[in-house]
């Protein structure tokens, strides 16, 4: 009696040892590519890695209910895309309440003056924006100033530009997703285009405007 | 007539919502016809048109998938793989 209880002892904590053992090792190997996919959807960094960091302590609590038919890689990034999905919508459905409607209107319905569109020398050729002769794209200062602009975001509108841009999914698909209604959907990326146009007109093209070209 | 061609025009804030109609379903005709003088005559509305076909063109190209895989610093994963394995580390043994 007294050898099976220690034997029972003995196994499971050489089954906790090899979990650990385990996991240690998924962490090392997989963080850096479920860290990449989370940003890519959320945006926000901290976000990213916590949503990270829960996935290896889900696959912790569920290492008994993993199934070494399926790989570790895409049994993790299950895990990750349902906890986007979570905190996607819970973002939602708390920015509902809290964010307040960007004004960018005076009340006759005219451009209030920071929010008016100012000019941006570049142009569009083939379907590529071009800065002089360069692709603006190309140019690392700003590709430091977009990605500071879409991290300003708040978390709904980046989770939707997110969800419209990478995924290539189409915008009932996208509701269907997130839980919410088409018209807060177009609301949102309408939101996220203001701030993104406003914030690359100050930190981009009003420093840019008065260069010769 | 100037009653009639000013209730017909539309306030930039109107124009503005329209064109942002537009991008996810057809607008009548007069809808229509209203964006199309609006922009005729207001330079800021017609600049704002070609903002959102420069950011709408920044945004897929920058944001595609295969753009974002390349420039993670690694230095942001290891800090994250040491929090993570020190988090899992404290978690107690778990009860089959």
């Amino acid at each position: 009696m007294n050898c099976c209880s220690v034997l029972v002892w003995d196994m499971e904590r050489g089954d906790d040892a090899t979990k650990r053992n385990d996991l240690n090792l998924w962490v090392q190997q997989y963080t850096s590519a479920l860290l990449v996919h989370a940003r890519q959807r959320v945006r926000k960094k901290d976000m990213a890695e916590d949503l990270v960091q829960d996935t290896f302590v889900a696959a912790w609590q569920g290492y008994e209910s993993f199934r070494a038919e399926s790989s570790v890689k895409t049994w993790l990034f299950g895990i990750l895309e349902n906890k986007i999905r979570e905190y996607l919508r819970v973002v939602m459905r708390r920015g509902e309440q809290t964010e307040a409607d960007l004004v960018c209107f005076s009340e006759d319905g005219n451009w209030l003056p920071e929010w008016r569109p100012q000019h941006w020398s570049v142009h569009v050729e083939n379907g590529i924006v071009v800065d002089g002769d360069q692709h603006l794209l190309d140019n690392p200062a700003f590709l430091l100033v977009f990605d500071q602009c879409l991290d300003e975001l708040p978390h709904t509108a980046a989770g939707c530009v997110c969800a419209t841009y990478q995924q290539q999914r189409t915008g009932k698909e996208i509701c269907q997703d997130l839980q919410i209604q088409p018209t807060q959907y177009w609301q949102l990326l309408h939101r996220a285009r203001q701030q993104l146009r406003r914030c690359l007109d100050l930190h981009w093209f009003a420093t840019h405007r008065h260069e010769p070209s | 007539m100037n009653a009639f061609l000013s209730s017909f025009m539309l306030s930039c804030q109107r124009a503005n919502a329209l064109s942002e109609l537009r991008t996810h379903r057809p607008l009548s005709l007069t809808q229509h016809v209203q964006l199309r003088l609006h922009l005729a005559v207001c330079s800021a509305c017609r600049e704002f048109e070609r903002q959102r076909h420069i950011l709408d063109l920044l945004q897929r190209q920058h944001l595609s998938a295969d753009a974002l895989t390349q420039d993670l610093p690694n230095a942001d994963s290891r800090d994250l793989v040491t929090r993570i394995q020190q988090h899992l580390d404290s978690l107690p043994p778990q009860k089959p």
